[in-house]
């Protein structure tokens, strides 16, 4: 069923109210105004008046003549003034009716704007977007709430970088957990492997050859294993300073999904891009990191048919907000909040890094990451940089 | 009524601007057709045909007694090479219809001069729908190498009502707010001087 919004009440509303109170104006015009204009109706005293300047002389005459005159042209403009009032009440109808419309809709505008900034500050934080703050306008129950909603939202921002500065340092103990947990599993067959190997050595025995060839494999094996862990480990922690210029987001973007195409069926990815986007200050390269990190989860997310991505760029306030939504599997609700921290990952193949990079990245231009997602039913991320002036 | 005046005033200050959307209707409007030149006594001049200019609502208004003047405004613009106006030659006549009413007939005046009376206003009717013997310009004026265009446009004037306790009103109403104008093409002057 369609919605009729509060604006389009208080509009309708208005203008039929003025209507109604028209119309009873009018009838009550155009009565008076048939029933003035009787006058020119009775033959009678046009015949009367004709008949007294043919009988009468002199002066006489010439007062029947003028009045014979008044009554003949009020007769003969009659229907004309008939039709100017007509015309006249008409055009004022009208002029009542657009300027009732015009003056309707900016009372209205008026009213609803502030709630209309509500809402949208609303959906703001509903995406993760706390900054928002609503100037004060409209009515002073109208400022009071927008006084209260500001205050929410700066509390909401407040208690939000308490629990991330808490999250932080839970998850640093957890990486810290993660790390020593990663070194430790190659370290026991190493520990084992030169153990075997200092045994055989002491014993002299006749397989040392042997053993020292399978022995190093293992070591050097379980080595690489540990160079790889503590390579990610140094690119997420000592990820460059972003070498920050004017950056067009949507041709970064468009740029980015080319990769991707070969790989997917036609219509699996879509886009809208918002038209003359203002710029924002990146570094192309890690945007396009975080991007293609955003695409790649979001392919081995969708179903292999009728799998969708979008990929969306808005404006909204100052900032420029890309959306990469997906119908995937979606992100269980326990997980969201873990899902941008290092080494967490649901996949068997992933090493927890991608989004807890992509965060990093986004953070360090000054602008956010979020996701909104419910499982199975896809996920949304947005990310929000702030817009060059 | 003098509501109802004030109203008909207000109204009628407002009819041009709003004559075109309300006067959709070009039933009974005033034509002007057979626009025609000639040469009498070394004179080019003008004659052509009109309809509905003194229509019924108009006729009933003459029947009061009150004078009511047709202005003629007639054309002739020469052009040169590369269609630039050398000269425009500009001629205004005024017909006044008027009905007496002690004496029940009609006058018809061309400008200052009665041209017509009579009791029966066909005659009136007739005389004004065929204005002729406009002198326009001297013969030896027109350039038989020049292009000519000729225009005519009629007006009703405005008239103070007794009526309406002399207020003025423009009788244009009559003619629903519409000025006949017609235009003729291009035509060389050798065409004008070879009529007779």
């Amino acid at each position: 069923m369609m919605q009729i919004g509060l604006r389009s009440w208080l509009i309708g509303f208005v203008f039929v109210t003025i209507m109604l109170g028209m119309l009873p104006l009018s009838y009550y015009a155009l009565k008076t105004i048939s029933s003035s204009l009787e006058f020119g109706t009775q033959p009678q005293i046009e015949e009367s008046l004709t008949f007294a300047i043919q009988k009468s002389t002199g002066d006489e005459t010439e007062k029947h003549a003028s009045a014979l005159k008044t009554y003949r042209q009020r007769k003969a403009l009659k229907p004309f003034i008939k039709r100017e009032i007509i015309r006249l009440c008409l055009i004022s109808v009208t002029a009542v009716a657009l300027l009732s419309i015009i003056l309707t809709i900016i009372f209205v505008n008026k009213i609803t704007k502030p709630l209309r900034l509500l809402t949208k500050a609303t959906d703001s934080i509903h995406k993760g977007f706390l900054e928002h703050k609503i100037p004060e306008q409209g009515t002073s129950e109208v400022r009071t709430l927008i006084r209260s909603f500001n205050d929410m939202s700066a509390d909401l921002k407040k208690t939000q970088a308490e629990l991330l500065r808490a999250e932080r340092m839970q998850t640093w103990q957890q990486v810290a957990r993660t790390v020593a947990h990663e070194i430790k599993n190659p370290l026991t067959p190493i520990k084992l492997s030169t153990e075997r190997l200092f045994d055989k050595y002491i014993n002299q025995s006749p397989d040392f050859d042997k053993v020292i060839k399978s022995a190093t494999q293992v070591i050097l094996s379980e080595i690489g294993k540990m160079e790889k862990l503590v390579d990610a480990f140094h690119r997420y922690a000592r990820l460059p300073k972003p070498n920050l210029a004017p950056a067009s987001l949507n041709p970064l973007l468009e740029e980015v999904m080319t990769l991707y195409e070969s790989q997917l069926q036609e219509g699996t990815l879509t886009t809208r891009f918002a038209e003359g986007l203002p710029l924002v200050s990146a570094d192309q390269d890690q945007l396009k990191q975080v991007f293609i990190n955003l695409i790649k989860n979001a392919l081995e997310s969708i179903p292999s048919e009728k799998g969708q991505i979008h990929v969306a760029t808005t404006f909204e306030g100052q900032s420029v907000v890309t959306e990469v939504s997906d119908n995937g599997s979606g992100i269980k609700s326990e997980n969201i909040s873990r899902i941008f921290q290092p080494y967490f990952t649901t996949k068997s193949q992933g090493n927890g890094l991608g989004l807890a990079l992509a965060d990093r990245i986004i953070t360090e231009h000054g602008g956010q990451i979020s996701v909104q997602s419910s499982e199975g039913q896809g996920a949304t991320f947005y990310i929000k940089l702030p817009a060059l002036q | 009524m003098e509501f109802i005046i004030g109203l008909f005033l207000a109204a009628k200050s407002l009819a041009l601007l709003t004559g075109i959307f309300m006067t959709g209707s070009k039933e009974g409007a005033v034509l002007i057709s057979k626009p025609n030149l000639y040469i009498k006594n070394n004179q080019i001049m003008f004659s052509c045909e009109t309809q509905n200019v003194i229509n019924k609502d108009l006729r009933e208004f003459i029947l009061s007694g009150t004078p009511v003047k047709i202005e003629y405004e007639i054309f002739l613009i020469q052009y040169g090479r590369e269609n630039q106006e050398e000269s425009r030659q500009v001629i205004a006549i005024e017909y006044t219809v008027e009905y007496d009413l002690v004496k029940q007939n009609f006058r018809l005046f061309k400008n200052q001069d009665c041209i017509l009376q009579d009791k029966s206003y066909e005659k009136i009717d007739g005389s004004l729908s065929q204005p002729k013997d406009i002198a326009l310009i001297n013969q030896a004026l027109i350039e038989s190498d020049k292009y000519y265009v000729l225009s005519v446009k009629i007006a009703l004037g405005k008239i103070k009502i007794e009526g309406l306790k002399n207020k003025e009103i423009d009788l244009i109403s009559f003619w629903n707010y519409h000025k006949p104008y017609l235009e003729t093409q291009p035509f060389l002057g050798q065409a004008i001087l070879s009529v007779k």
